[in-house]
């Protein structure tokens, strides 16, 4: 009989292989020890680390290939967000799941609005009646982005030992801190005067993403995203707004200005809005549509940057 | 005519508005016949000009200077240039007889090909000697007209040729005065040569989504379910998503929307929205 429902939620620090092996391993048998539904999300050789490790217990767990390609942070969670709610029903069983954060492929920006995730993780999953480890790799990510892994998850393992995170930070705490810098690198700011100016913003970041080499998917994704974050400020927000088109640090960046003082809710966005309602579509499905979205509000406005890493750089 | 009148831009005249313009130039009365014409043919009605005493092919002419494709439209039949004055055989203008051939004009409106009727007149610069009586009368008679056949009217007349109490009954026998928003339309809804399938092509956005859907739902209007061309639609946003899917919702029971060629990034939107409305049908064809 498992314990009452409620979201375990651990990071997984590691230095090496054996390490790695290890901290996942012993996860994952403490699950299937209280019989809940092992899974296991990575790429095809760790998944077979994994599976050498777990020896004759291997076919109890549940292997997922996540590829090779970099994840792109919104739609990932939307997936776990289903996989919660179909397998990790309060009073079940329970899922047990460890998941590899194989961030040294995401662009810089991407792998933050990923840990800006797993600050969401602690409270929009909280009711589920599961366990999840997200392994981060210490020799490939930055000093800073393993202490947001710290920061972001109440639980962690790290050289050995496991515990509650002595550094972790309440979720709002966390999401409410602003983004990093916006690009310095942006040129001419555009202003928008209504929603009649909505189809020429689209036109211009088409032709400018075109020539940026973002692929005709990709540009679309931009170019609605973009025109769904200018609506949530010219009905939300106040005036003036403006946007800007530049490239950063591998991305393709649209930002979008206003002179209102931003989102109340931290969590807007990151919450999977109630199909009937109307507020609040607009940053969630920008999350969706984009690598990262970072929002900085300062006492002059609100900016929303919008970012979808360059072919190549991700 | 005071200040307290009220003023009604061309882009977002509703059927049955019957807008007055009182313009000082020809200039100002070619730009706002543009704007309304252009909205007209985008909205796929069927747009009748009654000319202003000039010839149709130069008053078409006009229109093309200023980028509508008027030359086109008259060509498929979309776009009528009816001559008021001398429908009587003189060259006196009489509002019965002027009122008859704009009825029969509009008459192709009510059927499937046309998103309603949109009629812009010059009465008075079509016939020099027409009294304010005569007009008045004509008036009465268009906003009778406008109400009982869904269509939207703008009566342009030249104000250097009337004297201030002439113009404010004009105005007053108007539901608006007309104003250009500036906007141009960035959806063109049309009837498929084929087999008469609803097309809209362009973008729909927070911009245009109430002009869409209300556009969507005169074309449903009282039929049991509605075929939507969306092969030439290149951006949809929420709001314009919710204008299309709307329709669903005024369709009688057992009615289907059907959407024919959705691009993929309207896919896309519908499954990130997890929009999967029973009364909805995608086709390929």
């Amino acid at each position: 009989v498992s314990e009452a429902p409620r979201l375990r939620h651990r990071a997984l620090v590691h230095a090496d292989r054996d390490e790695f092996v290890e901290g996942v391993v012993g996860w994952l048998v403490d699950g299937l020890d209280a019989g809940e539904a092992a899974m296991l999300v990575a790429a095809a050789p760790k998944l077979a680390w994994v599976r050498e490790g777990l020896g004759g217990r291997a076919g109890d767990v549940e292997h997922v290939d996540a590829g090779e390609a970099p994840v792109r942070p919104g739609p990932a969670y939307r997936r776990l967000e289903r996989l919660l709610a179909e397998r990790a029903v309060p009073g079940g069983p329970g899922v047990r799941l460890a998941t590899d954060r194989d961030l040294g492929r995401a662009t810089r920006a991407s792998a933050g609005a990923l840990l800006r995730w797993e600050a969401a993780t602690n409270v929009l999953y909280e009711a589920y009646a599961a366990a999840l480890l997200c392994a981060y790799d210490a020799t490939l990510l930055s000093g800073d982005l393993i202490a947001e892994a710290r920061s972001t998850h109440p639980d962690l393992w790290e050289g050995g030992k496991a515990g509650p995170s002595a550094t972790f930070v309440d979720p709002a705490a966390f999401l409410a801190r602003p983004a990093r810098p916006a690009p310095d690198a942006c040129g001419d700011r555009w202003p928008i005067g209504g929603t009649a100016d909505l189809a020429g913003m689209r036109r211009r970041l088409r032709g400018w993403a075109a020539d940026a080499g973002l692929g005709e998917e990709e540009i679309a994704d931009l170019a609605l995203a973009a025109d769904e974050i200018a609506v949530n400020a010219l009905v939300h927000g106040r005036p003036p707004w403006s946007y800007a088109l530049c490239l950063d640090d591998g991305d393709a960046v649209c930002t979008i200005l206003d002179g209102g003082p931003g989102p109340a809710d931290p969590l807007l966005g990151f919450r999977t809005p109630d199909r009937l309602g109307r507020s609040g579509r607009g940053l969630w499905l920008a999350n969706q549509l984009c690598d990262a979205v970072e929002i900085r509000a300062e006492t002059g406005g609100t900016e929303v940057a919008l970012r979808i890493a360059l072919p190549g750089e991700a | 005519v005071g200040p307290a009148a009220q003023e009604r831009p061309v882009q977002a005249a509703a059927p049955g508005d019957h807008l007055c313009a009182l313009h000082w130039s020809a200039l100002q009365r070619r730009r706002l016949a543009a704007a309304f014409v252009r909205t007209g043919l985008a909205a796929g009605g069927r747009v009748v000009l009654g000319a202003a005493g000039g010839a149709p092919d130069s008053l078409v002419a006009a229109l093309e200077r200023v980028g509508v494709e008027a030359g086109a439209a008259r060509r498929r039949g979309q776009l009528v240039v009816l001559e008021l004055a001398g429908a009587g055989g003189g060259d006196g203008f009489e509002p019965a007889r002027a009122l008859a051939r704009v009825r029969a004009a509009i008459a192709p409106a009510a059927g499937e090909e046309y998103g309603g009727a949109w009629i812009a007149a010059d009465p008075a610069g079509s016939a020099q000697r027409a009294s304010l009586e005569d007009l008045l009368a004509w008036e009465e008679m268009v906003a009778a007209l406008l109400a009982d056949a869904g269509a939207v009217g703008l009566c342009q007349y030249d104000s250097t040729a009337l004297d201030a109490p002439a113009r404010a009954a004009l105005a007053a026998a108007h539901t608006a005065l007309a104003a250009d928003d500036g906007t141009r339309p960035i959806a063109w809804l049309s009837a498929g040569a084929l087999d008469g399938t609803l097309r809209i092509e362009g973008e729909i956005d927070r911009s245009n989504a109430d002009t869409v859907a209300g556009a969507l739902r005169r074309r449903l209007a009282g039929a049991s379910g509605l075929a939507i061309d969306l092969g030439g639609l290149d951006f949809v946003d929420q709001s314009g998503l919710r204008a299309l899917l709307g329709v669903a919702d005024a369709l009688p029971e057992g009615g289907a929307l059907v959407l024919r060629r959705a691009p993929r990034h309207v896919r896309r939107l519908m499954e990130l929205l997890e929009l999967d409305d029973p009364r909805v049908r995608l086709e390929d064809v």
